[in-house]
């Protein structure tokens, strides 16, 4: 099972940069950028948080795929 | 802007006293400037890193903090330093054990302190550079 999310691409149709979204969700521009490649997954806080700023429900921002 | 300032003049103010604290212990008044320039310069450097999220606090202070993706990376690189430690520790008992000896030189401990400090330094920046991705690579974490 693999986590994918396409944070990156809502991110960019809501004209946010990494560093904005990262001062908006309280984290750092290194964890938007892990995040967007899929290196880390993030907590469900955090998830929830990402959800609330970019106006998407979470299960359009990430969903598991089969490997 | 007040936030930064504040931030800065408190820094300055730790670099002075930590120098201050270097010359009362007995060192040369440059040691005592080194070593307040260089608490400055970490300063300086944790502001810019990019590893730390800038809080500002109620007052006007600003604190800065690890988020979660940066705390787990400092956790696990502080286990591969204890990990080291206690192997270094437990493979140089073995080795007096085993020559006869029954005290340890203190350099020894020094040495094991350097090499978890090390491990610690270098799993954080490699942990920091797999979350981030090497260039041209696919490293995604498996679930």
């Amino acid at each position: 099972m693999e986590l994918e999310n396409n944070i990156k691409e809502i991110r960019r149709q809501k004209g946010l940069t990494q560093e904005q979204l990262a001062k908006n969700t309280d984290v750092t521009r290194q964890t938007i950028i892990s995040t967007e490649k899929g290196y880390y997954v993030p907590s469900v806080k955090f998830a929830l948080l990402l959800s609330k700023e970019l106006g998407t429900p979470i299960t359009e921002l990430f969903w598991l795929t089969e490997q | 802007m007040r936030s930064l300032r504040n931030y800065y003049l408190s820094r300055i103010f730790i670099g002075i006293v930590f120098g201050m604290l270097i010359i009362f212990l007995g060192a040369p008044w440059w040691a005592g400037l080194l070593a307040g320039l260089i608490t400055l310069s970490g300063f300086a450097w944790a502001y810019h890193s990019g590893r730390y999220v800038k809080q500002i606090q109620a007052d006007g202070q600003m604190k800065l903090v690890r988020d979660e993706n940066t705390r787990a990376i400092a956790n696990k690189a502080a286990r591969n330093g204890y990990v080291m430690s206690v192997l270094s520790l437990a493979f140089i008992n073995v080795y007096f054990w085993k020559s006869g000896s029954d005290t340890l030189p203190i350099g020894y401990l020094q040495a094991i302190l350097a090499i978890s400090l090390l491990t610690f330094a270098i799993s954080d920046i490699i942990l920091r550079y797999y979350r981030i991705g090497w260039p041209g690579r696919d490293n995604r974490a498996k679930q």
